[in-house]
């Protein structure tokens, strides 16, 4: 992570690191988030709850493990079991019934399960819940959602994101034109939002007369930190075809997880299914205009070291 | 208090401050040296020369017309170094092929005894077992984790409950011993329930059995022996070299001394169980490795069933510190004890 980006999401402690659907009471879910391992798993009472994965006794994964009856985790090398709401280890196997468990434990975190998003508070279980990010989205007709690991590290993706959409974000059957941008960036104290022509990806070669008018618009908006993005597809008369809540976390070095919900009406008969890349496309990497990202640094010097 | 609480209490302490010590404890970190290690198997040895690593150090392992050596250059390139300290002026290693291996020294030439060599009384000196008895494996961690996995208790019942049965016995109870060099676990179970595997492929027709298990680990070289004696299933001996290549690799070169029962499709059978075995081992000890490798010092949690793993790792400890200080040397205390035929009851065969 650049210093620049430390100094950016030095208060953020909240990241999408799963969807709902991802985590189960069946078997825990090894997540990585900004290099440290952790483990998903849904209590007895359906609760999702995070802890660190690296078991108390000798470090073990507990993403390896299985989830009891009772709703704890229990670690796969030696069998000792936590409570995920604490953290609190519960249960060693071969102790007698006389025998007290030690007061040992792993680190539990905040976990906050909202509009489909498992979001994890890296500060522990008091993590500032005012940092968590909203995915909420008016639900259409259909819906769809999906996760990618991207190879690419998280604040580049983010700039990248904001520079050229479409090197990140797919349409089939449409274009995203990274450099027909309408009107300049709209800056908030947390956000940026950049609005950009979707064309119909033609059939054979791209025509040489320029287009007058395009039939579809892409609206973005990123929060700067980077945790989350939200995209709107229009038609050309504003109305909303397609919604989608992204989350964005940094994985590890040069790795970032993309987790997306999506909702779309039928336009001319079909659902247009925009998503984010698996891989990016270097092409447009190459050709990407940096301008947005700057408006994510506050000052001229952290915007020149951008450029660079 | 009742009295079996009180010496749980009492082993939980003992445990603890044991374990306040192995805190300091960091694997992969330093290379004890002067120790022979069992990188071949002699029959492996052709015409090609085998590489091996000890702690990163390459070894060239080759035949020289009658004679075998292990260099660290291979025989038809140009010698690129002045050689390291580990090697003579003609840049050999010290070497001994015996129980069926080759046996390099990783250490100072000049205090390459044989003497210091490990006695494995259940493998013949001068003579390879039968190829189905031998093979190798690769734990992808150093060596240290692969030692106190062996001297560890518990895991067996978690991750080789498959082969070993649950952990619902009578009664279960370790003792160890130790020396600068060595630590000696005795494990005693009563009434343990056979697993599936031991019914139905190795044919035992009962539902329970007691076991008195060994396991013996060399702390320098990390050879060790294991061998149980099961109230119902034949007993055969096992050598694993767990040569550390370095901080992230270990190669298990294991041979069992399949002599020491007269059943011999049990001594066919049980060899075949060691690529699963180990590769449930390694399915702890692979991500185990960077949760200790080069990390910040953490204490790591512990129950009197580890006593064992702890003391391995004060003993660690002390022999690095003694080599941190210049002390190579093998003190008086490995002379001690019974021999070694006796502590695992096997018959002896060298």
């Amino acid at each position: 992570m650049s210093k620049n980006k430390k100094a950016e999401t030095a208060g953020l402690h909240w990241w999408v690191v799963s969807l709902s659907e991802d985590v189960s009471a069946d078997k825990p879910l090894g997540v990585i988030c900004d290099g440290r391992d952790y483990v998903l798993f849904r209590d007895a009472g359906g609760a999702v709850r995070a802890l660190l994965d690296q078991c108390a006794h000798r470090r073990a994964p507990l993403s390896l493990g299985r989830i009891t009856a009772q709703g704890w985790i229990e670690c796969p090398y030696h069998g000792w079991r936590y409570s995920g709401e604490s953290g609190s280890c519960v249960n060693i196997p071969n102790l007698s019934a006389e025998e007290k468990v030690p007061g040992y434990g792993v680190d539990a975190f905040a976990v906050e399960e909202r509009d489909g998003f498992i979001q994890l508070g890296t500060e522990g279980l008091h993590s500032d819940r005012t940092q968590l990010a909203d995915f909420s989205l008016a639900q259409k007709s259909a819906q769809w959602h999906a996760s990618h690991l991207i190879a690419y590290p998280h604040d580049a993706l983010v700039d990248l994101l904001l520079d050229a959409p479409g090197a990140v974000l797919q349409i089939p059957g449409a274009t995203i034109l990274n450099n027909h941008r309408y009107g300049e960036p709209i800056v908030s104290p947390t956000t940026i939002e950049v609005t950009h022509a979707v064309a119909w990806t033609p059939r054979g070669k791209m025509p040489k007369q320029a287009q007058a008018d395009f039939p579809l618009a892409l609206r973005l908006m990123v929060e700067k930190a980077g945790h989350s993005a939200r995209v709107e597809l229009s038609d050309d008369t504003g109305a909303v075809l397609i919604a989608v809540a992204i989350g964005l976390s940094p994985v590890k070095r040069n790795l970032t997880a993309a987790l997306w919900r999506a909702t779309g009406e039928p336009y001319r008969e079909r659902i247009l299914e925009l998503g984010v890349r698996a891989h990016l496309d270097a092409l447009e990497i190459k050709h990407a205009y940096v301008y947005p990202s700057l408006l994510r640094r506050d000052s001229a010097a952290e915007q020149l070291i951008a450029i660079a | 208090m009742n009295t079996v609480v009180a010496e749980t209490v009492a082993a939980e302490k003992a445990a603890t401050a044991e374990d306040t010590l192995a805190s300091k404890w960091r694997p992969g970190e330093f290379a004890l040296r002067d120790a022979w290690f069992p990188v071949a198997q002699a029959p492996t040895l052709h015409k090609r020369p085998l590489l091996r690593m000890v702690h990163s150090q390459p070894f060239y392992i080759w035949r020289d017309g009658d004679r075998i050596r292990a260099t660290d250059y291979h025989p038809i390139a140009p010698r690129r170094t002045d050689g390291s300290e580990f090697v003579s002026a003609s840049g050999d290693y010290p070497l001994i092929e015996r129980f069926g291996y080759l046996w390099v020294w990783y250490g100072n030439p000049a205090n390459a005894d044989p003497e210091r060599m490990p006695d494995i009384p259940f493998l013949p000196q001068h003579r390879a077992q039968p190829k189905y008895a031998w093979g190798v494996n690769f734990f992808h961690c150093t060596y240290e984790l692969v030692l106190e996995n062996i001297l560890d208790l518990t895991h067996i019942d978690f991750v080789h409950g498959s082969f070993s049965g649950s952990a619902d016995s009578e009664e279960d109870s370790i003792r160890f011993e130790s020396t600068s060099e060595t630590v000696t676990m005795i494990r005693t179970v009563k009434n343990r329930p056979l697993s599936t595997y031991q019914r139905e492929v190795l044919g035992a027709s009962q539902t329970h059995h007691d076991i008195d298990a060994f396991t013996h680990i060399f702390i320098r070289s990390g050879v060790c022996f294991l061998h149980s004696h099961s109230s119902i299933l034949p007993g055969i001996p096992l050598m694993q070299s767990n040569t550390p290549e370095s901080s992230t690799l270990t190669r298990a070169n294991y041979v069992f001394g399949v002599q020491q029962t007269q059943d011999k499709a049990y001594a066919r059978n049980w060899p075949r169980t060691a690529p699963d075995i180990a590769a449930q081992d390694e399915s702890v000890l692979n991500p185990q490795n960077p949760r200790y490798l080069r990390q910040p010092p953490r204490r790591d949690n512990s129950t009197r069933f580890d006593a064992a793993g702890l003391h391995y790792r004060k003993r660690h400890i002390a022999l690095i510190e003694r080599q941190q200080n210049g002390d190579f040397d093998y003190l008086p205390d490995i002379a001690e004890g019974s021999d070694l035929a006796d502590i695992l009851k096997v018959k002896r065969m060298s």
